[in-house]
């Protein structure tokens, strides 16, 4: 069956990624070491059996380091996509179901979004103080404020494409009769949107969805890469990007795995979101 | 008991009075109009009818006569940019042209259902058939709906379709032509409406199921006492079901009997036309060469550039200079016959 196992390959191989991110706490307990333990007397170890990629600049070991960024960086992706996708979709509901003003209001937003100059707006968005917005001290100094904040920021930035698509999605469903006879049984606009219109445009969804994945970690780690994004001591593979940087002639272990890493996951979402569109769209050929 | 106009109010008031009052349906004057780039087009153009409760009105005439758009108005279902420009729709009381969108929207499915041409279209493809028989129930009687998927095996079953618990969990494409319709039947039927539209029930399914349908129909007709009006331009089903008939032409009413009088003595050149084109089984005699199909010869005339006289006169063998001149009104043919022709005897 090599044909079946070249379409679940990559679904396979993120899977595996994920499984090997969340046991990060086996293998830390198992080596009996913290991912955030600097140990200065072990900076830029060779692999060993205690160090099996070896440490860090601060001597931190780089497995355990690799796990927990991946940790990071794949929940930022999954988490921020799912929001991404969840504002594409309402907004593009709302917009091809009622149309008219509503429909060139959002579309001028979308426009707009697409438009703007992302990565200056983000530094300056990663530079607001959450206190000042009311937040509470409690969570704007925590150390897990730069994960929600990379969050929100890439959600509320990636959602374009998803409004678009369903927003063609939606004009097109709303003429077909089913939505007539479900407006004649006596259904609400929202009804209709929600129960008969959106569960049809569930496929490309589902493939915006896995692609935006790809491209959200691909921006969580430029963001992070630039100081903006996850902020140490947690580690993602974004930033431990930008400390590898300064070593990279005389240790680039330190880049290439997490470097490596990224591409793999991002590579393989989008040959994901291919085989999804491929195997879930009855009109795509040569299957 | 002629009038010139047969839109005006009092040639109308007439009419409604003279099939009996107390009619669950009253449709006065309709006019439902759709701007065009070349200017606006009259797709129903002063229709009058009634339909009292229990009562069967067949509605027929060929595409684009305007039959069911002038149903769909009714439901305000109009596809934008088509608008009801004139008229008034009274259903138990309330005029449904003037009635707000959420008043309008409580009647539809529960007072007024109606049943579409292709049931496959109709049914959407992703939900279950249970949760979409089960709607109409959560929509208006706030059932849950896990007792509303119970509701609808119950309706499934009372529409003839066997093994009702395994069907509610399957999807439109699972199901036969003719079961598809039995469940767009069940989920119209579900909330008991007093008016059943069915536009063309039957044109999407072969024969056999045909009658089948038609049967059913009859059946739940005389169970619930609802009322129906039954669009289609198939002369045999129509006289099979309905009490009274409407023959629509370019937008206008051209002829309103009971069924039997109109199959009887067609009094328009239209109808009888139109029921001459009916092809009859054993009228070529065994042997003898094959004879052609009956047709109307023409096309229906261009409602916009439509002059001032009667709307069948090019097509009509009956024609002449004052049928060009003005518009035929309806008048008395026979008792409850009315007729919209000049040359018509009365």
């Amino acid at each position: 069956m090599p044909l079946l196992w070249g379409r679940l390959l990559p679904g396979g191989v993120l899977v595996l990624l994920a499984a090997l991110a969340l046991s990060a706490p086996i293998y830390e307990a198992a080596w009996g070491i913290d991912p955030n333990a600097v140990d200065l007397s072990q900076r830029y170890g060779q692999p060993s059996l205690t160090h099996p990629l070896g440490t860090d600049e601060l001597g931190r070991d780089l497995v355990a380091r690799l796990l927990r960024g991946g940790r990071v960086s794949l929940s930022v992706g999954l988490v921020a996509a799912l929001m991404a996708t969840a504002i594409g979709t309402m907004i593009g509901l709302l917009a091809g179901y009622f149309g008219g003003k509503l429909d060139a209001l959002l579309m001028r937003l979308t426009d707009s979004v697409i438009a703007l100059p992302l990565l200056p707006l983000l530094i300056v968005l990663a530079a607001v103080d959450l206190t000042k917005l009311g937040v509470p001290a409690a969570i704007a100094q925590s150390e897990d404020v730069s994960l929600y904040r990379i969050v929100i920021i890439t959600g509320l930035a990636s959602w374009t494409t998803v409004a678009r698509l369903v927003r063609g999605e939606t004009l097109a469903l709303r003429e077909r009769e089913f939505v007539l006879a479900a407006i004649g049984q006596g259904a609400g606009a929202f009804r209709v949107m929600f129960v008969h219109i959106f569960p049809n445009a569930l496929t490309p969804i589902i493939v915006a969805a896995t692609l935006s994945v790809g491209n959200v970690i691909l921006f969580e780690s430029v963001l992070s890469f630039l100081g903006l994004g996850i902020q140490p001591p947690i580690a993602s593979w974004g930033n431990m990007l930008t400390h590898a940087q300064e070593t990279i002639w005389s240790a680039p272990a330190l880049a290439i795995y997490p470097g490596v890493l990224i591409l793999i996951v991002v590579a393989n979402c989008n040959l994901l979101g291919d085989r999804l569109r491929d195997s879930l769209d009855p009109r795509s050929v040569g299957r | 008991m002629t009038s010139l106009d047969p839109a005006a109010p009092t040639a109308e008031d007439e009419a409604v009075g003279a099939t009996g009052a107390g009619m669950l349906l009253e449709v006065q004057g309709l006019e439902v109009t759709f701007p065009t780039t070349r200017g606006p087009l009259k797709a129903v153009d002063g229709v009058s009818y009634s339909i009292a409760a229990g009562q069967t009105l067949g509605v027929v005439g060929e595409s684009g006569c305007g039959k069911s758009v002038a149903a769909l108005a009714i439901l305000g279902l109009l596809p934008p940019p088509g608008a009801v420009t004139a008229g008034q729709v009274l259903f138990a009381g309330a005029d449904l042209v003037r009635l707000d969108r959420g008043a309008l929207r409580r009647l539809r499915g529960d007072r007024l259902a109606m049943i579409f041409q292709d049931p496959l279209s109709a049914l959407n493809p992703v939900v279950p058939i249970g949760d979409q028989v089960g709607e109409t129930l959560v929509i208006h009687r706030q059932v849950a709906p896990s007792l509303a998927r119970k509701e609808a095996a119950a309706l499934l079953r009372r529409v003839g379709i066997s093994d009702p618990d395994r069907r509610i969990t399957e999807y439109p494409h699972q199901l036969s032509g003719g079961m598809r319709q039995r469940a767009v039947i069940a989920m119209a039927v579900a909330c008991r409406p007093a008016l059943l539209f069915a536009d063309e029930p039957t044109t999407a399914l072969d024969v056999t199921v045909q009658a089948q349908i038609l049967d059913l129909l009859d059946e739940l007709r005389a169970d619930t006492g609802m009322a129906m009006q039954f669009i289609s331009h198939n002369l045999a089903v129509v006289s099979r079901l309905a009490d009274e008939v409407v023959v629509m032409y370019a937008g206008r009413i051209v002829e309103r009997a009971p069924t039997n009088e109109l199959f009887r003595h067609p009094a328009h050149p239209y109808t009888q036309a139109l029921i001459d084109t009916v092809p009859v089984k054993g009228r070529r005699p065994l042997g003898s060469p094959p004879t052609k199909l009956a047709s109307i010869p023409g096309q229906v005339a261009d409602m916009r550039t439509a002059g001032p006289g009667c709307r069948f006169a090019a097509r009509c063998p009956q024609a002449a200079y004052d049928c060009r001149a003005a518009e035929p009104p309806l008048r008395e043919a026979g008792k409850n016959h009315w007729v919209a022709c000049f040359r018509a005897a009365t």
